[in-house]
């Protein structure tokens, strides 16, 4: 099966130290994802979403595990190594101008990764940047703009043609619409969709936004206090939901209801997420969960599979699929 | 006594920068009535916050009310000078920003910080000011309400802080709360649970709210009424059901069809074309012109009065009629 995914994590690892003891940012993460494919995680604040992500381009260590990406096994890479292979792999934050170098030109900007991988002559580069330009919607005047200039969403169109200079095969989406307007959203999304299917591409899809996500991805995993508690099909997870994190997480997102009857009545989990530094035990979830035994204080669940590749952490699931 | 608690109108609100004028609010009216719960919503820099900052003479240095009047209760706010400002807000017009942690003051306990509020407005002596933190503190959902007047906002969550912020602004009972994005930057089960707490306050002291929301989302689902603004301006105000079921102006529909909803997979996206205006010239026309798909020669000369168009619901726009129509086939 390996050999058709262009990426394999098993058993990805990450610990960060911290003032008041060791901060398990992510644990034991394993998933795959095959090309010109979606794989969407979600999850709320500081459950581990940005550091997975992270840690699978290398852009920071993990402590185990493994990531084969097009059958090259990233983690034994020397520095030297890895810098080929980045080509190939790519990542877009959410705040634009962070990853943009505001003294350099739209241009300059876009340009720069085919200067420091040595692609082309000037004359091809200047080429390649006036092509990426008009391929993500930026008109041609805007190329000697700094990126300050830049209204947020063409910023973010910016980061999105220099991801693409290189024709990698995977771009990490860390939250890429999160700081913008709805109406621009909604812009990013169908050229990030566009984009993948002329180009093949293959995305990590990183949003605490559930519908966007939905929206983006062939298969989502959910994080929950550093780690993936379950994994499914994208139609499978929203079709049959095992876990309970996952149900409340489903009906946080408001609709816009249709009359005054069918309005939110804003129930919701009690609490807030616990500190990874001194996680619950058994169940990371079991504080906030609604359906926890005395098993789930004392014991970790096992990932078990509960369907055609549904994997979830609960021991619970699939005894309990109605009663949330 | 009116059942208009607040009535804006002609706001105009200009700001100074180095390369010229900010148009960031020009000529918006809106009415509050008592125990309603009005949503604002719009995309940043539509002038949702400059607006309510306008009226509550909390606009910076270089911003100028050049316009309009605020009456609360009869009273023009604007023509307040700042002492009298100063007895109205925090004590009838309580307030909640997006981030508390700019708000709430970082060498504080959040007890004496609920509790100052209350003496500072003379409401009660400094025993029973604390009782009453207390009970507030346990009114917005704090558990140990005890324990946490103590603390600092550094050891609070984000949606603590936020709840320590609605505790403030509902210290003094005041009868109108604003929220200016107040869940907007909290996670997902979070912002339901201070929504739960807004609700309960609001259904409970029988105040007014404005809450002020880019997310629709929210606005339909606590608010009574809803204005949309746009460029500066109101496009579209209506009661809610009224709103989701035939809202007349393009704007709110484009709007309406870009959230993402789940279940949306595999449905086709229209996404909005273009940018929002930058304000850097007097409107002329309807704001929304660039990016209408219903645009004519009109629209680019002729600013769109706002006016009614069915009970309680008006709307700024030339082809509101034919839009509506066309919803209705
Ligand atoms: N460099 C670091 N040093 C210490 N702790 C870190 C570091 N980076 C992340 N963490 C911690 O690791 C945990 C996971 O963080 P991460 O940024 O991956 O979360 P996230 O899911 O992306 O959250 P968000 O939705 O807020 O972006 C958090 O507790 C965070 O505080
Ligand atoms: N202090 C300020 N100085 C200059 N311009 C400002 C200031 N505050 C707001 N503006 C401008 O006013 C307009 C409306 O802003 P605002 O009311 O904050 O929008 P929002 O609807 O996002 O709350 C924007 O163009 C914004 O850039
Ligand atoms: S294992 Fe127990 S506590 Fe954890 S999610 Fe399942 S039911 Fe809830
Ligand atoms: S006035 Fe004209 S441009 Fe403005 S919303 Fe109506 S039809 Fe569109
Ligand atoms: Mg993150
Ligand atoms: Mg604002």
């Amino acid at each position: 099966m390996s050999h058709s995914e262009l990426l394999v994590v098993e058993n990805l690892s990450k610990t960060f130290k911290v003032p008041g003891g060791t901060l398990k940012a992510v644990q034991n993460a394993s998933f795959t994802l095959g090309p010109a494919k979606t794989l969407g995680l979600v999850g709320e604040s500081g459950s581990g979403k940005s550091t997975l992500g992270r840690a699978v381009l290398r852009l920071i260590e993990a402590d185990s595990g493994s990531i084969v990406f097009d059958g090259v096994d990233i983690r034994s890479l020397s520095t030297k190594e890895l810098r080929l292979k980045r080509k190939d792999m790519q990542m877009i934050f959410q705040n634009p101008l962070s990853s943009l170098n505001p003294r350099m030109t739209v241009e300059r900007n876009i340009k720069d990764p085919l200067i420091i991988h040595n692609i082309g002559d000037a004359k091809e580069r200047s080429h390649r940047v006036r092509e990426l330009m008009e391929r993500v919607g930026l008109s041609e005047n805007m190329a000697r703009a700094y990126p300050t200039e830049l209204s947020g969403g063409q910023q973010q169109r910016v980061v999105i043609a220099r991801a693409l200079a290189l024709n990698p095969k995977l771009i990490v989406c860390d939250e890429p619409v999160s700081a913008l307007d709805v109406s621009i959203q909604l812009q990013i999304i169908s050229l990030l969709q566009d984009l993948q299917r002329e180009h093949n591409l293959s995305y990590i899809f990183i949003s605490h936004n559930l519908a966007v996500v939905e929206y983006m991805s062939d298969a989502v995993a959910v994080m929950y206090l550093s780690e993936i508690v379950e994994r499914a099909p994208v139609d499978e997870l929203f079709a049959h939901p095992q876990h309970p994190y996952t149900r409340v997480l489903m009906q946080s997102v408001l609709k816009v209801p249709e009359s005054l009857a069918q309005r939110s009545t804003f129930s919701t989990l009690p609490g807030e997420i616990p500190s990874p530094i001194n996680p619950p035990s058994g169940c990371p979830f079991h504080p906030r969960c609604p359906l926890a035994t005395d098993i789930c204080r004392t014991t970790k669940p096992e990932e078990k599979m509960v369907g055609d590749q549904h994997q979830v952490s609960c021991h619970q699931a699939g005894v309990t699929a109605q009663v949330i | 006594m009116s059942d208009i608690l607040l009535d804006v109108r002609d706001l105009t609100t200009h700001f100074r920068r180095p390369d010229g004028l900010v148009y960031a609010v020009n000529g918006v009216s809106f009415q509050v009535r008592r125990g309603e719960t009005l949503g604002i919503v719009g995309e940043s820099g539509s002038g949702k916050s400059v607006s309510v900052l306008s009226i509550l003479g909390l606009i910076g240095e270089n911003g100028k009310v050049v316009a309009g009047t605020a009456e609360f209760e009869g009273v023009d706010l604007l023509k307040l000078n700042r002492h009298e400002m100063r007895a109205v807000r925090g004590r009838e017009i309580g307030i909640v920003f997006q981030d508390p942690m700019t708000s709430l003051n970082p060498i504080k306990r959040v007890g004496q910080q609920v509790m100052e509020v209350m003496l500072v407005h003379r409401l009660c002596s400094k025993q029973e000011a604390w009782d009453r933190a207390v009970a507030l503190l346990e009114e917005v959902g704090i558990a140990d309400p005890h324990r946490r007047m103590k603390n600092y906002p550094f050891e609070l969550s984000g949606g603590m802080r936020q709840r320590v912020m609605i505790a403030i602004a509902l210290a003094c009972q005041p009868k109108l709360l604003i929220a200016d994005e107040p869940t907007t930057a909290l996670d997902v089960t979070v912002q339901m649970q201070v929504l739960s707490v807004l609700r309960e306050a609001q259904v409970n002291r029988q105040m007014s709210t404005i809450m002020i929301t880019h997310d629709l989302g929210v606005a339909t689902n606590l608010c009574d009424r809803v204005i949309v603004m746009y460029g500066g301006q109101v496009m579209e105000s209506a009661p809610v059901e009224e709103f989701v079921r035939h809202s007349a102006h393009p704007y709110s529909r484009a709007l309406k069809s870009s959230i993402l909803e789940i279940g949306s997979r595999g449905r086709k996206i229209a996404p909005i074309p273009g940018n929002p205006p930058v304000m850097i010239e007097p409107p002329r026309g309807c704001p929304f012109a660039d990016r209408c798909l219903l645009v004519t020669d009109r629209c680019r000369d002729e600013i769109p009065d706002l006016r009614i168009i069915a009970q309680e619901h008006v709307v700024a726009c030339h082809r509101a009629e034919e839009v509506l129509e066309h919803v209705a086939q």
